[in-house]
């Protein structure tokens, strides 16, 4: 499979069963999304994969490489990206700024090299990544603007230009529409449709339903830290279990 | 009964120990703040106490009441006010540079008052003689009464904490003081507990007084180095500080009746009289965390708010380079005095430095700085003593702090705000205590300068020369894909991590680097003076580095310089005492000059430039924020198809 693949992946906190064997597939050229009422156990499983927390079983596999025992930086390197929650920007460093650190640390460098002041042999390929992230977010007019004094959902598309200045294989988005106006989420469905559709497979925890109707292509459920359905977002909202979950919603 | 009796004796000390953590915990757990200034209030208070009874001739017992019940609780009354309360929501570290500026301020006021001066006839409050017990054993009376100062204190203090509604409303105050405010007093509450740690401190000093003798810098030290038996507490149990710090007291007495072979016995008497810093470290070292709400790296108060800029030179990068090394090297012209007296300046600037990389670069706040200053010195003797020329060992001393500061560092990289500066305090406590206060390291060194360099002119330009490098490695460390890898460690670890930055490797990196800066000052700093000294590198003077630092602006190692001259100068030009007075006072209004002074001289030139821009842009687009610029921009392009 050349996305990224979770088997059996489990996590629990004393007795609590926060994932609880998950198995999920994120496709290469697909948008998947994972809904699921508060303390479902979406995000123990997104930091699972991106392995800012430990996990007790099961791997996760990209690209056919398992990424399981490796460091979060060592999963980013590999090709994984992913924005958070809670927004976390670089404040002290302009939106362009923001994208180079991305792109720049995708594979290692020396740390003598860069005290040393080595040219840094990337430095062309790395300038154009970030122009194209930029120009496709609609950034490049804030380009030289500091990041922490821009407006919640101009940071949200920083956090997302970073990780795809990296030109990731799979992107892990945790409520990325959370803060933007209908302007700039309409923006954001078209852009993870255009990134979808250049081989990209994209992973969303996200709430708000009608861009999940939007933009995924798949969507799972997840309740107690169990994926409970699984299909086509308009199939698995129309489940018994998710009119339990989002009555009223929508 | 020997071993009985040695442990009598380590019950005395371990009650001023125990005295100091029960201070230190309570007044953490009233307050929500760690206290490290609490040594150098207690040491302040004893000082007054001193001067009113030998100095103004009052009786002993008026002097008490006078210390204990008006000048402490009026001390801690006028932190709440003037300093804490201002500060409140802001982040450990920011709380953390106000500590130690009131710490700095103390011992700033002690050395302006008094000179400095160490004082062996303090007066007495406890009465003399001891209690026999059978087998010969003497338990002191003031041991006795310590005991139950301290059993009175933590007991009172857990009662009052743990199961009545005063101590539940403390305890919401500190969890949330803005949150409290609506429903509870929670200024006063505030102002209480800072009355009560305060008169513990005062307390504290009133017993220990006669014991050890007064003196600014080594009772400060020794009140600091117990906050080992706190942090084995959590800084939570109070029960559990007394225990440790009465096992500590009475450990280190037993560790007398060691006698090892003759090779061994120096480490043995090292280990008994600094068992407290050792525990100080391990603690830290073992303990995965402490029971503080710590988070983040540098908190608000120490950076400039808003961005670094790289496009834009700020008022300060636009200063012409020549000019600043001109003014660089102006005390070349001076007389020879003035002259051996700015020596001083390129080995501090380039110890400040060294905090600017650690600290204001990468956000990893490092109180521990001056121990690898006095390791760059000590190496670099023991180099040319040798056989390495000295400007060899010059170059070779600090490069091998930079492994050093490898090797300390890593324990280090889990660790952030007030845990992180607690170990890297403890750190260079134990290099003071283990190394340079160890004859078997220091004893018999001799420092020259390098040949071609003995005349105060030459060595004044080798000097500028060693702070030349040190800004160049320094701007290596701030420009480029490292530069931005440092200031995303120090915005956001998270989001460093998933932008593929192994920020591990990077702390640890920028610890070797900082620590072979602070070598490389520490060297300089000894050639000056063609000694090894070391109270050159006293872990105090580490902590009133790192507030002088923080005052200039963390992030600035222009302002880091300029503050080294200015803080020799300061030295030079007035009386003892005053440089301490000026930064603590600086550092206690940190939050109200985020950033520093560096960051004010910056937001006037920002001011300053941005009127010129403004005035040569046409339109009132001049007056939008960068997203009303956009629209305006977008409105424009949409009028124009």
């Amino acid at each position: 499979m050349t996305g990224l693949a979770i088997r059996g992946l489990r996590r629990r906190f004393g007795g609590v069963a926060a994932v609880d064997g998950v198995d999920l597939d994120v496709p290469a050229g697909a948008v998947t999304a994972l809904i699921g009422p508060n303390g479902a156990g979406k995000t123990t499983l997104f930091h699972c994969v991106t392995g800012l927390d430990r996990l007790d079983g099961g791997t996760v596999t990209l690209a056919g490489r398992d990424l399981t025992g490796l460091a979060p930086h060592a999963r980013a390197r590999a090709g994984l990206a992913w924005t958070f929650q809670r927004i976390e920007l670089f404040a002290g460093l302009t939106v362009a700024e923001n994208a180079r650190v991305g792109a720049e640390n995708r594979r290692g460098r020396p740390l003598v090299a860069g005290l040393l002041g080595l040219p840094d042999p990337r430095r062309a390929t790395v300038g154009a990544a970030v122009g194209l992230v930029l120009e496709r977010l609609g950034l490049a007019a804030v380009a030289d603007v500091p990041a922490g004094t821009l407006p919640t959902g101009t940071m949200r598309l920083v956090e997302l230009a970073r990780a795809l200045a990296a030109e990731p294989t799979a992107l892990l988005l945790d409520e990325p529409a959370s803060g933007l106006d209908d302007r700039q989420i309409v923006r954001l469905a078209d852009v993870l449709r255009t990134l979808a559709a250049d081989g990209l497979a994209v992973l969303l925890v996200e709430h708000d339903l009608r861009f999940i109707r939007a933009v995924a292509d798949t969507a799972h459920l997840m309740i107690a830290g169990r994926v409970e359905a699984s299909g086509r977002p308009d199939d698995v909202l129309a489940t018994p279990l998710a009119h339990d979950v989002y009555a009223g919603e929508d | 009964m020997f071993y009985a009796g040695l442990a009598l004796n380590g019950l005395a000390i371990g009650c001023v120990a125990a005295l100091a953590a029960v201070g230190l915990l309570a007044t953490y757990r009233v307050t929500g703040v760690f206290n490290i200034a609490f040594g150098a209030i207690a040491v302040f208070c004893a000082y007054v106490m001193w001067q009113c009874v030998r100095v103004w001739g009052m009786p002993v017992g008026v002097a008490a009441v006078l210390v204990l019940g008006v000048v402490a609780p009026g001390i801690g009354l006028l932190l709440e006010r003037v300093v804490y309360r201002p500060l409140r929501g802001s982040g450990a570290s920011g709380l953390l540079v106000a500590t130690l500026g009131v710490l700095v301020l103390h011992l700033g006021l002690i050395f302006l008052l008094w000179g400095g001066r160490s004082y062996v006839d303090a007066p007495a409050i406890l009465p003399a003689g001891d209690v026999r017990l059978p087998g010969s054993l003497r338990l002191p009376y003031s041991t006795i009464v310590e005991l139950c100062v301290v059993a009175l204190i933590a007991g009172a203090l857990t009662f009052l904490l743990t199961g009545t509604r005063v101590g539940l409303l403390v305890r919401a105050v500190v969890d949330d003081r803005d949150l409290a405010a609506a429903s509870v007093p929670a200024d006063r509450l505030a102002a209480g507990g800072w009355a009560f740690g305060s008169f513990l401190a005062g307390l504290a000093s009133v017993l220990w007084a006669p014991i050890y003798h007064l003196d600014p810098y080594s009772l400060t030290l020794t009140v600091l180095e117990t906050m080992g038996v706190a942090v084995l507490a959590r800084l939570t149990s109070l029960p559990v500080a007394v225990g440790a710090a009465l096992a500590v007291g009475i450990g280190q007495t037993e560790l007398t009746a060691l006698h090892p072979a003759a090779r061994w016995q120096g480490l043995v008497d090292a280990f008994h009289t600094n068992l407290f810093v050792l525990v100080l470290f391990a603690a830290l070292m073992v303990l995965p965390r402490l029971g503080i709400r710590d988070s983040g790296s540098v908190g608000a108060g120490l950076h400039r708010s808003g961005a670094r800029r790289t496009s834009k030179p700020d008022l300060v990068q636009r200063l012409p380079l020549g000019t600043f090394s001109l003014v660089l090297g102006l005390p070349l012209f001076f007389d020879p005095a003035d002259l051996r007296a700015a020596l001083a300046v390129p080995a501090l600037a380039v110890i400040f430095v060294s905090l600017v990389v650690a600290t204001g670069y990468a956000g990893q706040i490092s109180l521990g700085q001056a121990g690898y200053a006095g390791l760059g010195a000590l190496f670099m003797a023991k180099l040319a003593a040798g056989g390495v020329p000295w400007l060899a060992a010059l170059v070779l001393g600090p490069l091998l702090v930079a492994p050093i500061g490898w090797l300390t560092g890593y324990p280090t990289i889990r660790r952030q705000g007030l845990y992180l500066a607690l170990t890297t305090f403890a750190t260079a406590a134990v290099v003071a205590r283990f190394v340079f206060a160890q004859p078997v390291f220091v004893g018999g060194l001799t420092v020259s300068r390098p040949p071609g360099f003995t005349d105060d002119h030459w060595f004044y330009v080798l000097e500028l020369g060693g702070l030349g490098l040190a800004l160049l490695l320094v701007r290596a460390l701030h420009t480029g894909p490292l530069g931005r890898a440092l200031v995303a460690l120090r915005d956001s670890e998270p989001a460093a991590v998933s932008a593929g930055i192994d920020v591990r490797r990077l702390k640890v990196f920028v610890f070797a680097c900082a620590a072979g800066l602070a070598g490389l000052g520490g060297a300089l700093t000894a050639s000056a003076a063609e000694a090894f000294n070391p109270t050159d590198f006293d872990p105090v003077q580490g902590l009133v580095w790192f507030a002088a630092v923080a005052v200039w602006g963390v992030d600035s190692a222009v302002g880091a310089v300029v503050g080294a001259a200015a803080l020799v100068a300061v030295d030079v030009g007035t009386v003892v005492g005053v440089s301490g007075l000026l930064i603590g006072v600086g550092a206690v209004l940190l939050g109200w000059f985020p950033g520093g002074i560096s960051a004010v001289v910056r937001r006037g030139g920002d001011w300053l430039v941005a009127s010129q821009d403004s005035d040569r842009e046409a339109g009132p687009a001049r007056r939008l924020s960068p997203a009303g610029r956009e629209l305006a921009a977008r409105l424009r392009e949409r009028g124009a198809g």
